[in-house]
């Protein structure tokens, strides 16, 4: 887990948001802790993590509150140590924001088949992680890069 | 706005955790293994001694010579069968569900229909502690007749102990049914995935 810290971060951010993040992360956590002993080096790490924590997120269900509406909204993710006024680094967060937002309109399979064709995790691998053939996976990550750009245009244009 | 240019955002440092959001997570992941770890060790003991409790009494009741007649007194023995029964029924599913669904960790899909199986499998155990809380009842029933026909319990005596297994068996079948009742959308929700994984 300390050598693959981002992948249960962006699984989290996908899957939930607000104060059910951090209640996912640590399902995601203690869901790779308690599967550790089972991991025989048979695939790599990081293909073991991503599988134990998609499967996590996919059955988690978050807790229902009667307190709190649950309204995806454009928020700003964590605050991080880049300095304010760095335009840049505020506008890949805005950006970044948006984009979780439209991964978590998704349905959630497609939503891990996006998570990790944007980590660069290649067709076979997926195939293994989630259990789909390698020409499943591309049809639909077609499907979804299309519909996610088209998507993202219109919210940037409508906010310019 | 191309997927190239996704591609981007997602690998700005916005997208990665810092050190010191990874050492409270790591903190955070600690107490929640500590927390879990205690109250496993107080479910196990405290089954263990109201497992072990009645038998220890019974035990000692025999030993000091108390008469135990088994031709007029053989519904304790069914009471204490029907456990047995049970967990001899939970034991069976489970080696079903093991056997149909050994590799489940090779991937999600197959995580998923382990998941959902063993989903239907909690409710079957349900479905069964219900029955075995219905067939309670007439069982304790009958052994409380039966101490008061050896002259164990006196009138009063039984109707007290027969209000308190009420209770106790009201309490336990509601309980279970609860439980039951939230397996359900579970079960909706992990079938759907396995049918999107199809």
């Amino acid at each position: 887990m300390t050598d693959h810290p981002g992948i249960l971060h962006r699984v989290a951010n996908a899957f939930a948001e607000g104060a059910d993040r951090s209640d996912l992360l640590q399902e995601l956590m203690l869901a790779v802790w308690k599967a550790a002993p089972v991991f025989a080096g048979g695939s790599k790490p990081s293909t073991f993590i991503y599988r134990v924590a998609h499967n996590a997120a996919l059955t988690w269900k978050r807790g229902v509150s009667t307190y709190r509406r649950h309204v995806d909204r454009f928020e700003v993710l964590a605050q991080d140590s880049a300095p304010a006024d760095d335009g840049r680094t505020r506008r890949d967060r805005e950006m970044l924001a948006f984009l979780y937002a439209e991964i978590r309109r998704l349905p959630p399979v497609d939503r891990s088949l996006l998570l990790l064709h944007l980590d660069e995790v290649g067709y076979a691998e997926m195939s293994e992680i989630l259990g789909l053939s390698e020409s499943n996976v591309g049809t639909r990550l077609t499907r979804i890069k299309q519909r996610l750009v088209t998507t993202l245009q219109e919210k940037t244009h409508e906010l310019r | 706005m191309s997927y190239d240019d996704i591609q981007n955002v997602w690998k700005s440092p916005g997208n990665r955790p810092s050190a010191a959001e990874l050492e409270q997570e790591r903190l955070k992941l600690v107490h929640a293994l500590q927390r879990e770890r205690r109250r496993f060790w107080t479910g196990l003991i405290i089954a263990l001694l109201l497992s072990i409790a009645p038998v220890i009494v019974a035990v000692v009741r025999i030993l000091s010579g108390r008469p135990f007649d088994l031709s007029r007194e053989w519904g304790v023995i069914l009471a204490a069968t029907l456990p047995w029964i049970v967990a001899s029924l939970f034991i069976r599913r489970q080696l079903q569900h093991r056997r149909a669904h050994s590799g489940f960790e090779q991937s999600v899909s197959r995580s998923l229909r382990a998941m959902l199986d063993a989903n239907l499998a909690a409710q079957h155990r349900a479905r069964i502690v219900l029955g075995s809380l219905a067939l309670d009842i007439p069982v304790m029933g009958w052994c409380l007749w039966q101490l008061q026909a050896v002259g164990k319990a006196r009138p009063h005596e039984a109707a007290s102990l027969g209000a308190v297994m009420a209770v106790a068996i009201g309490a336990a079948a509601i309980g279970t049914y609860r439980h039951y009742r939230r397996l359900l959308p579970k079960e909706q929700h992990l079938a759907a995935l396995v049918a999107e994984l199809e």
